[in-house]
């Protein structure tokens, strides 16, 4: 009998980390992930090994053979080539071939071994450390100003979009491409928003689009400009992370006001490699606090937690409420 | 010439008297002063039970508790250990110029979270302690302003929600039915159109100020019924 506790087993925080589960499971992996210390040691423990093993390599030989060792071997090889005209045929095939196929096995075993850890080892390397650092940041713009400002748009109903203010990302951080009348801001987020420990931070594929109502752009925007200026400037993940702290604890950033909440209803948008565009939602933000209090993430509740924020380092939770159709009217289908 | 002066003078007097008797005649019937008697509002207390967790999916309704309308107000039927409260919520909760303001056929299940409970629920609660005892839907909705203005009862604290996800509801005449299965949340004053709502029908959230309570609700309406059945697409708010 099983006496993990945990939602998720190993072998499937293992898959996770491999990029093998499907969406819902990826995205129930991750909300745990981000909660459980101990399931965040065990996959730091892994990732350990994982690179380990590609850091591994069988060592050269720089320095050559010993000349002790030579001497031996020739002299070895010097009887064998004597008994080789000493000895009857027969012989020659049965005495040495009983070590011989030992031998031979033993390296057979432990090629094959070899051949299926560095097999192994390789899917490991394609898929969890597909995105190991920063892409070029000409990876992350999109060269189409237009094109941007209206994935931005795309994230919530026209009502809403056609009078949003629209930020766009320059060489310099986000800048502002069209302006608004209703309070409403839309933005395109890049992969960088995603939890810290996630294994797309720098997907440079990532293209989420949003719009924040005007309560979430005077609290949660300045979170997605400040790690995007960060971000820009080089800053490190610890350095990002300490100064986000620094920046709740000076009240530069703040908690979510009342009624916060952004509108994610775009099918053109690329949320990661596991979900895709995902489904249209809506998110509300609120102080951090624990997702039992709403019933999340529970098998028939309508309702999830986006573990983006939740504490790592901002002290913020998200809840996702599906909705039924995209922001162009369409019918989304139900996952 | 002057008997046409008091013909006109007359018509008008008529007809202003008659328009202010109309307007009071139309307020009266909109809402009757009192509860007449809480028997029409009990239920069957094994169905009031199971019509309450009805309004949250199984796996938050099996552990929350419940509470069912008594004589003397609201009692707890079911102990629940995952802090969500589940009412069948009355016709008191509606505003006081709400025609359906006593109408027994009301009946909307829901269930609270924690924060909800804290914040909301004695609210209702309150409406309904007030409607048991004979006060007017005048003089309920005077407490309630007077209780949060003093501050005897609360404004809602930051997470509360509710589902209300059942199917069996009857939430009042205009729908005639349970609307939409919908999660409902509770935010300190807040203008709906910051958030979204009455800015156009593509817009898929319905929030709505209530000024008594001083908080808006959000409804966001979601795709199945605490049963899991999908539910029918609808227009409009409830």
């Amino acid at each position: 009998m099983s006496t993990n506790l945990h939602p998720i087993e190993h072998e499937e925080l293992m898959a996770y980390l491999d990029g093998e589960l499907p969406a819902d499971q990826a995205s129930e992996a991750l909300s745990h992930l981000d909660l459980c210390a101990e399931c965040q040691t065990l996959a730091a423990d892994f990732r350990i090994v994982s690179q380990d093993l590609m850091a591994w390599e069988v060592e050269s030989q720089e320095g050559g053979i010993s000349s002790e060792i030579d001497a031996a071997l020739g002299e070895r090889l010097h009887k064998r080539e004597a008994a080789k005209v000493s000895l009857p045929r027969v012989r020659i095939g049965v005495m040495p071939s009983r070590w011989g196929w030992a031998g031979a096995l033993a390296i057979v075993c432990v090629a094959v071994g070899m051949t299926l850890m560095l097999t192994s080892r390789n899917r490991n390397e394609d898929r969890s450390t597909a995105y190991p650092s920063m892409a070029s940041i000409e990876q992350y713009l999109m060269p189409d100003r237009n094109s941007e400002i209206a994935l931005a748009r795309s994230a919530a109903p026209e009502s809403i979009s056609r009078d949003a203010k629209v930020l766009v990302l320059g060489w310099r951080g986000y800048e502002t491409a069209a302006q608004g009348k209703n309070g409403f801001v839309c933005m395109v987020e890049r992969s960088w928003m995603a939890p810290f420990n996630s294994a797309e931070f720098w997907n440079p594929k990532v293209r989420v689009p949003q719009c924040f109502n005007p309560a979430a752009a005077r609290s949660i925007l300045p979170l997605s400009i400040k790690r995007t200026e960060m971000v820009l400037a080089g800053l490190s993940k610890a350095q990002m992370i300490d100064s986000i702290k620094a920046g709740f604890d000076n009240k530069e950033l703040r908690e979510p006001e009342p009624g916060a909440m952004c509108y994610m209803m775009s099918k053109a948008g690329y949320l990661n490699d596991a979900l895709g565009h995902y489904e249209p939602h809506l998110m509300f933000y609120f102080p951090l606090t624990d997702k039992s209090s709403w019933g999340a993430d529970l098998p028939d509740s309508p309702v999830t937690l986006n573990p983006q924020f939740q504490g790592g380092p901002e002290p913020i939770t998200e809840f996702v409420v599906a909705v039924d159709k995209w922001s162009d009217g369409t019918v989304a289908p139900v996952m | 010439m002057r008997n046409r002066k008091f013909f006109a003078f007359g018509l008008s007097f008529a007809l202003t008297f008659g328009f202010l008797m109309l307007r009071r005649m139309q307020a009266q019937d909109k809402a009757p002063s009192t509860m007449t008697s809480i028997d029409p509002y009990l239920m069957d207390r094994d169905a009031e039970i199971a019509m309450a967790r009805s309004a949250a999916p199984p796996s938050v309704a099996k552990d929350a508790t419940v509470m069912v309308l008594g004589r003397h107000g609201y009692e707890t039927a079911v102990e629940g250990k995952n802090g969500f409260v589940c009412v069948v919520g009355r016709s008191w909760d509606a505003p006081k110029d709400d025609p359906s303001f006593w109408d027994p056929k009301i009946h909307g299940p829901i269930c609270l979270s924690a924060p909800a409970v804290r914040s909301f629920l004695p609210i209702y609660l309150k409406r309904t302690e007030l409607a048991i005892a004979g006060r007017s839907n005048t003089q309920i909705e005077a407490a309630i302003i007077d209780g949060i203005a003093k501050g005897e009862l609360p404004t809602p604290e930051p997470g509360s929600v509710s589902y209300m996800l059942s199917k069996q509801g009857y939430l009042n005449e205009g729908v005639k039915g349970p609307w939409r299965p919908h999660v409902m949340f509770f935010v300190s004053e807040i203008d709906p159109k910051s958030l979204g709502s009455d800015l156009g029908n593509d817009v898929p959230l319905d929030a709505r100020e209530e000024t008594i309570g001083r908080y808006t609700t959000v409804d966001v309406p979601v795709g199945n019924w605490s049963d899991g059945t999908p539910s029918p697409q609808m227009t409009g708010g409830h």
